[in-house]
């Protein structure tokens, strides 16, 4: 009999060959693929403009796509059930709260649609981050608008939580504050939690995974540790360099060709691989903010 | 869900009361509501009156009058707030959303075609008419919700009352609209219960694909009235505009303005001298911004061209009898108009609050007036332009007065004349814009214009005297501000000591 425990679990969310163009003919999603799986977590890292917020968009079916297929919990994210809708919690970039409200008009509106609602949590919350219930929400800073925007989203305990940039607008203590919530209360029970920053040293207390995206699709995915482990820069003739890279089996990231036959090779080696210590080419390890530059 | 069906639409309907208690207008927002029921009120009760009606029955129109209106006002709230709550995140991603929000609209609809089914009821009963014209009424009525609804949805419909009825006269839709007539006619003269209920069945259809299914085309929809909403406050208050963002043919339209905006700028400055005059008119783009002088009398008078074009082409090409629409549309093309010229007494103080920090900047340059000086400049200013913008609205109201032949409409000419010395205010005092407020003083003057038009009409001979009066104590009123005006303390930055 097939063990339950051990089958494959189906993904959160699936996108496979997605094309999306805006009105002016400009392609931003340029046949993605991308897969999201219980519990992971994801830092999305792109530049500015790189399709970021579209793609998280089109994740969550806000944005329909011209070519490719989108699901999420097995339906199509165009189409999800208030089962599935009840599973997600979305922080967009872009305050999307009702500003006229008070917050805790707000947390009362919503709290009436959910079949789950963590009302210790969000008191926690409303007290630590110190808002005001009943201001107005439009005279709160950005930052705490940022911060209620962040409460809304956890309130309900998603299972899928989507944080469009969740942080820009946080002083350094907001940023400790939101990410000690993140790992406390929403990655202890298996949340999967996909999120995008430029604040490069905060994924690295965070993310357990790095999705890079540049060209309209995500380059690389790979375990934040692992890509520290396994990533190196190789300098050095370009016909030692290749040699290196065919007989260790290493995957080439980037390639930059240098003056007198030499180059510089940004490789992953395969998973417990070294570099012989005798090889002619200068290998280097490199940072997260290393990566960030060479793979978007 | 935690909440129940029922509780989910009290929070609904609750939503814009509350909004309004949180930025503090509930109590003006109320009292606006009573003022514009007071004005519809006398309109109403004038127009009985002078058809001939005895008191009761004028009591009984102002009665059906204002419980139409105040239906529609209601309504109009109430939906303005489903649109801003139709939030196209919420839409698709919060459970049950969106089809409680989609109910909710469709349930106060139908609670308030049936309220105006009881109004039209009492109405029958008193005039003893047959339940036919009920059903027509609240069809009427109906169909009158549902049009308000779909404005708050495009705003351009708004304009449709205007064009429509002149582009039915078109020679080439006649059959059709013939044609079409009569089969409505002969559907409501052989079943009209059916075609009641046929038609306020279409129209819940209709009301229900208002709203929006949380797709990209939503998200742009949202986008594009949350951008309308702030351009429209910023034209009241006088803010900054938000027209950058709009996109499209609107902001295709503003350009003309922003380019003669630019060229006056443009002229000041390479005839630029070091006295304080040329320091003023400079500093006015400034102070005013989008709604400088040039912007707003230019506004006025593309506003009044335009809508002679659109008479002109319809006495050409149409068959309409614009002597007819002017004579029925008096009263509402001169409030239209009265609030054209006193649009700067909205837009003063919300623009010169906008631009506070400029105006710092402003005190360092040199040449600037300061003190009593500054005040009485900054006053100068302000009701030169307002006089200008009163003047600039003239040509129309004195074309509607000669073309419907109704002199005592220049009674609103006067309510805008005596409302100049409003403008002059205690600038350093000034607090941030709030829109009820904002909206009581043109309210305020409607309702002044209204009392001397029925003032004019009940003794013509008045004409004279009456204009004379309203000279006088307009100059009375502004001297008295011109002397309070140099002991209150210097008008820059605006806002200062509030």
């Amino acid at each position: 009999m097939n063990d339950p425990l051990l089958a494959p679990q189906p993904p959160m969310a699936e996108l496979a060959g997605v094309r999306l163009a805006y009105s002016g003919g400009e392609q931003v999603l340029r046949g993605l693929d991308w897969r999201l799986m219980p519990g992971q977590v994801v830092g999305l890292l792109g530049r500015n403009g790189a399709g970021k917020t579209t793609l998280l968009e089109a994740l969550l079916g806000l944005r329909e796509v011209q070519a490719g297929v989108v699901q999420m919990f097995g339906q199509p994210a165009t189409r999800l059930d208030d089962t599935a809708r009840a599973r997600i919690g979305y922080v967009p970039q872009q305050s999307d709260l009702f500003e006229s409200f008070t917050p805790a008009q707000l947390l009362a509106y919503f709290k009436s649609f959910y079949p789950r609602w963590n009302e210790a949590k969000v008191e926690g919350l409303m007290s630590r981050w110190a808002i005001d219930r009943n201001k107005r929400i439009g005279k709160l800073s950005v930052g705490q608008q940022q911060r209620l925007s962040i409460i809304r989203a956890l309130a309900h305990d998603p299972d899928l939580l989507v944080l469009d940039e969740p942080v820009a607008s946080l002083d350094p203590a907001g940023r400790r504050d939101f990410l000690r919530e993140l790992v406390e209360g929403v990655l202890e029970r298996g949340t999967t939690v996909v999120f995008s920053t430029h604040i490069l040293s905060d994924l690295e207390r965070v993310a357990f995974n790095l999705a890079f995206m540049s060209g309209g699709r995500i380059a690389l995915q790979a375990p934040l540790d692992e890509l520290l482990d396994e990533v190196r820069v190789l300098t050095g003739p370009t016909a030692e360099v290749q040699g290196m890279l065919q007989q260790l089996g290493a995957q080439s990231l980037k390639r930059e060709t240098l003056a007198d036959g030499r180059e510089r090779v940004m490789a992953r080696l395969p998973a417990g691989v070294r570099l012989p210590a005798e090889a002619n080419a200068e290998a280097e390890a490199v940072t997260l903010e290393d990566l960030f530059m060479e793979l978007t | 869900m935690r909440g129940g069906v029922v509780h989910q639409i009290g929070l609904m309907l609750r939503a814009p009361w509350q909004w309004r208690r949180n930025e503090g207008e509930f109590w003006t927002f109320v009292l606006l509501l009573l003022s514009l029921g007071a004005i519809v009120g006398l309109m109403s009760a004038s127009g009985a009156l002078a058809s001939g009606r005895r008191w009761q029955g004028a009591a009984l129109a102002v009665l059906v009058v204002l419980g139409g209106v105040g239906l529609v006002a209601v309504w109009a709230t109430q939906f303005a707030a489903f649109m801003r709550l139709d939030q196209p995140h919420a839409a698709h991603l919060v459970p049950g959303y969106q089809p409680q929000l989609r109910r909710t609209a469709l349930a106060l609809w139908l609670l308030l075609v049936v309220l105006s089914g009881l109004l039209a009821a009492c109405l029958a009963l008193m005039r003893e008419l047959s339940w036919v014209p009920v059903l027509a009424i609240t069809l009427c009525m109906a169909a009158m919700l549902l049009y308000v609804a779909s404005c708050l949805r495009w705003w351009w419909l708004w304009m449709l009352p205007a064009v429509l009825p002149i582009a039915l006269t078109l020679q080439v839709l006649r059959p059709w609209r013939q044609g079409a007539a009569e089969q409505v006619s002969a559907a409501w003269q052989a079943q009209p219960g059916l075609a009641t209920v046929m038609a306020l069945a279409l129209m819940a259809a209709l009301l229900w694909s208002l709203f929006g299914r949380g797709n990209t085309a939503h998200a742009r929809a949202y986008a594009r009235r949350e951008q309308i909403r702030r351009m429209h406050w910023s034209s009241v208050t006088g803010e900054k505009s938000a027209s950058s963002g709009l996109g499209g043919w609107a902001e295709r339209l503003l350009r003309p303005w922003q380019a003669l905006t630019d060229r006056w700028l443009e002229h000041l400055l390479t005839r630029a001298q070091p006295g304080p005059a040329s320091a003023m008119a400079r500093a006015e783009p400034v102070l005013y911004g989008a709604h400088g002088w040039v912007s707003q009398i230019s506004g006025a008078l593309m506003a009044q061209l335009l809508l002679g074009l659109v008479a002109a082409w319809a006495l050409i090409y149409t068959a309409t009898d614009l002597a007819a629409v002017v004579r029925q549309s008096q009263i509402g093309l001169s409030i239209g108009l009265t609030m054209l010229a006193v649009q700067p007494l909205m837009a003063v103080r919300g623009a010169l609050w906008s631009t506070r920090r400029e105006q710092a900047l402003l005190q360092l340059l040199p040449g600037m007036p300061r003190g009593a000086v500054l005040n009485q400049s900054i006053a100068r200013l302000q009701l030169l332009r307002y006089l200008m913008n009163w003047v600039a609205t003239m040509p129309l109201l004195a074309g509607l007065v000669w073309w419907s032949g109704v002199p005592e409409l220049l009674g609103f000419a006067g309510a805008g004349l005596l409302a100049a010395p409003l403008l002059w205010c205690d600038v350093a005092r000034l607090r941030a814009p709030q829109r009820g407020t904002l909206w009581l003083w043109p309210l305020a003057c409607m309702a002044v214009g209204l009392v001397f038009t029925l003032l004019l009409r009940w003794q013509p001979g008045w004409m004279l005297p009456w204009f004379s009066g309203v000279l006088v104590l307009t100059a009375v009123l502004l001297a008295w501000r011109w002397r309070r005006l140099a002991q209150w303390p210097q008008a820059l930055p605006a806002g200062r000591l509030s």
